[in-house]
């Protein structure tokens, strides 16, 4: 059998004016992906289009010249470490007869802790701005969304970043994406400079996406073997998937259990941020920082320290049989490094890790006292390298041998959060985001579609 | 096919189990032909040439009738020292297995596949060339107040991408000392990577020969087991500037530079191969009795061939269609380079510049169109150029297109520029903006295999529109069409098969 390579484009299934947002368009993408006898490669797959970024009046942002000015307006952005990947709030990846083969819910939170894993800054400066829009750089991301700009964003679910995908066997695909609220994607600079509110004058910011495209490339069969493929009706698919999981952290001692009811669980990723700060133009609502509280102004900035994460399962400490702590180290304000490797493990295999969001200039460049601002202020940022803005994954890796999984059936998945109460200061409450990483199997018999989880 | 797979050894992967007995003899091979325009290696016919010996090169740079100053010449930003080879092919008994035509511009289009950290480490020192971006800031010093001291002192734009340079920018050598000056935002080439005058003194760099020829890519040349001659000729450029190398606007002292007046002269006494031949005396005798008696090996490697072609712009709409006769090759992967000439800028005429407004692109393979719906988007269009390698091209979306810096209008606002002003060796970075908009298109399949192209020819079109800013410029357009080819070794004799 020979194949040939060819390139497919397909346009949103509800195009409407081509203009989708949640203030002038539509907030929902569906993308309809033929069932034709061709073999898809997901991890081609782009979502292509042009991202306009608009202040309450219409008219455009002003970074370039505002970004540090000392009462500014218009200077409103995206987050640089998601960028696009940040107006994804829902993605759901199922047939065209309505099979769901996946749904990640909080995508863009999920991406969140997964993207700024990146190998370097460079690597955004150089590149990742094209695919992903973001440049990881507040300053630089800021200045990119003073224009319209044209991105194409791959979907990072695990269905179409495995295995080839028999577009015929699936029975086509139909990918819905549902969009993020304005207020989510679109922020102030408020958190560096309290001066900054544009995000909030004439009825909030937005943003507006246009051009939509969904291209692919697919292998074509010869004549011969897309005959075999359309007579074909039986098949196995093995892929990762995640599955989203939402609570509220409000006590210095968080018990967690969840039925996640996964048979082959991988992993659990995680992050946090203060549920205040969720849908608030004020602040970026993809940060993933730990806990926080406030400081002398009202603003949440302030590290909690950690004491420790405990991770069960029926009760039982697995796959980790101690605590993984952090006190001390918490405490003294140096490397949390054992915590660090364990939470980046999550994602990628421990003897390949390689990151930079979790370099000396970020994750240690936080002062030593607790009482002093858990990151940067604007006042010394650094024009070339990356901005000292912490990224705190929580979460635990499972199965780095086999990648076969615990199984989670019947049994739940329990986590729990010691932190350091800090005297005369109250908790604020902070919304915790888990996916469960983990394998589900479809079985294709005779034109039904079977999923195991 | 008659022979059998290469084997393990006389591939460029990693030997699996290395013979312990494996030795490496490195020769400095000096040309049996020289002079300005051309020269000529033959390899000695003994072990197994390894692809990534390399060639040395070297060369001077002097201005006639210039004022006597360090010119502080340099190599092209984008592409280094092979931009003084225009062309290298390699030739078996008088047979060309492999002929690359101009080497330094698609040498540009490999070098954009290096990492940020290839560059740095490696492919700057070895090969020249200055490409790696960061974040940056403006180069004019603000006055002082609340917002100049956020902004660490300079203008707005803000959040401008640049090569790395002074974060503080401060007077050094000069009084007053420590005040912040915009000509100490200002950087340059490496001072012991500048071309000097004096042949003693020049820097000499070096080149991969796979980067020279693209069928050692991959392959180990048994020369051993060869028994015709075995010969590399290369074709320098032209020595002038923006080709061979690149002058800044003034010399050291501030003097203006005629660049027109400027000429390189390749250093023959540092122009040489330091050649790896390898031995693995065992494997060596079983390979020599394949090729000898067994029906040898077949080698299928990529043969990248170019077409060239020539387009102005005027304002307005335009359509141009180009056709590329490939017909009855395997086909993998077509790239489009469209290179503006006089631009005074850090790249010389080593790039492929965009229209400022963007343009949308199609294919049409034997009548049909490659893409169902044209390729406008300009963030597509660079997902579809990383594909033809497998490797994302490293560079940041202001230097691959203008948009997201152009008004609609193809103008661009002083605070719209995405890259720095800040210069370096003397031209500001600004112009660097949409200077490597390459189109790639791959057509292998999954298996590595190129797709048979018929008589028909590959039409390429764009279409779009010229805006002010491009009105009157032009472009030569390339083609570089990287083909599916096979020879045969035995006997000691190479055959070409397809």
């Amino acid at each position: 059998m020979t194949t040939r390579r060819q390139y497919i484009q397909v346009l949103p299934t509800n195009l409407g004016d081509g203009v989708f947002s949640d203030r002038n368009g539509l907030a929902q993408v569906i993308f309809e992906l033929p069932s034709v006898a061709k073999i898809m490669n997901g991890k081609s797959l782009r979502i292509n289009g042009t991202f306009t970024l608009k202040q309450g009046d219409g008219t455009a942002p002003t970074n370039a010249t505002q970004f540090f000015a000392d009462a500014p307006t218009g200077d409103i952005m995206i987050d640089g470490r998601t960028g696009m990947s940040s107006f994804i709030e829902t993605l759901s990846i199922q047939n065209l007869e309505g099979g769901t083969y996946s749904t990640i819910k909080a995508y863009n939170r999920m991406c969140a802790s997964i993207l700024p894993l990146n190998e370097s800054i460079q690597n955004y400066l150089n590149g990742c701005d094209t695919t992903y829009g973001g440049l990881s750089k507040d300053v630089s991301t800021a200045k990119k969304v003073d224009k319209p700009f044209q991105f194409s964003l791959p979907l990072l679910d695990g269905f179409l970043q495995g295995n080839p995908i028999d577009m015929m066997l699936v029975k086509g695909l139909r990918i819905v994406i549902t969009l993020a609220p304005s207020n989510f994607v679109v922020h102030n600079n408020y958190w560096r400079n309290t001066a900054s509110t544009a995000g909030r004058a004439n009825g909030g910011a937005y943003y507006e996406l246009s051009d939509l495209v969904c291209s692919f490339e697919t292998e074509v069969p010869d004549a011969e073997g897309q005959a075999a493929m359309m007579a074909n009706m039986n098949g196995v698919l093995e892929y990762n998937t995640y599955t989203s999981f939402y609570s509220v952290l409000n006590s210095n001692d968080y018990n967690l259990s969840l039925n996640i009811n996964t048979g082959r669980t991988l992993s659990v990723i995680g992050n946090m941020i203060p549920s205040e700060w969720l849908n608030n133009y004020q602040y970026n609502s993809q940060q993933t920082l730990q806990l926080i509280y406030e400081n002398a102004g009202g603003v949440l900035e302030n590290r909690v320290p950690i004491r420790a994460f405990t991770f069960t399962k029926g009760g039982l400490r697995l796959p980790l049989d101690f605590e993984l702590d952090s006190e001390i180290t918490q405490l003294a304000g140096t490397a949390d490094s054992f915590k660090n490797w364990e939470s980046l493990n999550i994602i990628r295999d421990g003897w390949s890790i390689y990151n930079f969001e979790k370099s000396l200039k970020t994750e240690l460049s936080y002062p030593l006292s607790n009482t002093e601002p858990a990151r940067f202020n604007r006042e010394r940022y650094s024009i070339v390298e990356e901005d000292k803005r912490g990224q705190y994954n929580i979460g635990v890796g499972m199965d780095k041998i086999t990648y076969n999984g615990m199984n989670f059936k019947g049994t739940p998945f329990g986590m729990r959060i010691q932190s350091i109460a800090v005297a005369g200061v109250s908790l604020q409450p902070h919304s915790i985001f888990l996916f469960v990483k983990h394998k589900n199997t479809i079985v294709f018999e005779n034109g039904g579609v079977q999923i195991f989880m | 096919m008659s022979g059998q797979p290469l084997p393990q050894v006389l591939k460029t992967d990693t030997v699996e189990r290395p013979e312990v007995r494996g030795d490496v003899n490195t020769d400095l091979l000096f040309p049996v032909a020289f002079n300005q325009n051309q020269a000529k290696f033959v390899f000695d016919r003994k072990g197994i040439l390894d692809s990534n010996s390399q060639l040395q090169i070297a060369a001077t740079v002097v201005e006639t009738n210039g004022a006597g100053g360090v010119l502080q010449a340099f190599y092209p930003s984008s592409v280094g020292a092979p931009a003084l080879i225009s062309r290298a092919f390699m030739e078996i008994g008088g047979k060309r297995i492999s002929d690359l035509q101009d080497l330094a511009h698609y040498t540009t289009w490999k070098r954009l596949h290096f990492s940020n950290e290839y560059r740095k480490g490696i492919a700057m020192p070895k090969q020249a060339g200055n490409d790696v971006f960061m974040g940056s800031a403006a180069r004019s010093i603000a006055a002082n107040s609340a917002t100049a001291i956020r902004a660490r002192g300079f203008t707005a734009p803000y959040g401008t991408l640049g090569r790395i340079s002074s974060e503080y920018a401060n007077r050094t050598t000069d009084l007053p000392i420590g005040e912040q000056t915009a000509a100490a935002c200002d950087t340059t080439d490496r001072p012991k990577r500048f071309i000097t005058d004096d042949a003693d003194t020049t820097p000499a760099f070096t080149i991969g020969l796979s980067q020279l020829i693209p069928f050692l890519v991959g392959v180990q040349l048994p020369l051993f087991a060869i028994r015709e001659e075995v010969s590399l000729h290369i074709i320098f450029n032209e020595p002038k500037a923006d080709i061979a190398f690149c002058v800044p606007q003034t010399d050291a002292t501030g003097v203006p530079i005629n660049k027109a007046n400027c000429v390189s002269t390749i250093v023959e006494k540092k122009f040489l191969i330091m050649a790896d031949y390898l031995f693995y005396p065992s494997m060596m005798a079983e390979i020599a009795e394949d090729i000898m008696s067994r029906g040898g090996y077949d080698i299928p490697y990529l043969e990248v061939l170019e077409q060239r072609n020539f387009t102005s712009y005027t304002t307005g709409g335009f359509t141009n269609d180009y056709q590329i006769q490939v017909g009855g090759k395997k086909v993998k992967f077509i790239v489009v380079q469209k290179e503006q000439q006089g631009l005074d800028a850090n790249f010389g005429n080593y790039n492929s510049v965009a229209l400022k407004e963007g343009m949308t692109y199609n294919f049409k393979i034997d009548s049909n169109n490659v893409y169902s719906l044209g390729v406008a988007n300009t963030a597509l269009q660079k997902t579809e150029a990383d594909a033809v390698e497998g490797v994302p091209l490293v560079l940041n979306n202001y230097i691959y297109t203008f948009k997201g810096q152009t008004d609609g209008a193809g103008v661009i606002g002083l605070n719209d520029f995405g890259l720095t002003d800040r210069l370096t060796n003397t031209y500001s970075q600004t112009l660097e903006c949409g200077s490597q908009g390459w189109v790639g298109l791959k057509l292998e399949n999954a298996f590595g295999q190129g797709q048979r192209i018929s008589n028909q020819p590959i039409i390429y079109s764009e279409r779009g529109e010229v805006f002010a800013p491009d009105n009157n410029t032009s472009r030569n357009v390339r083609f570089w069409i990287g083909t599916q080819r096979l020879l045969n070794i035995s006997s000691g004799l190479v055959t070409m098969l397809e």
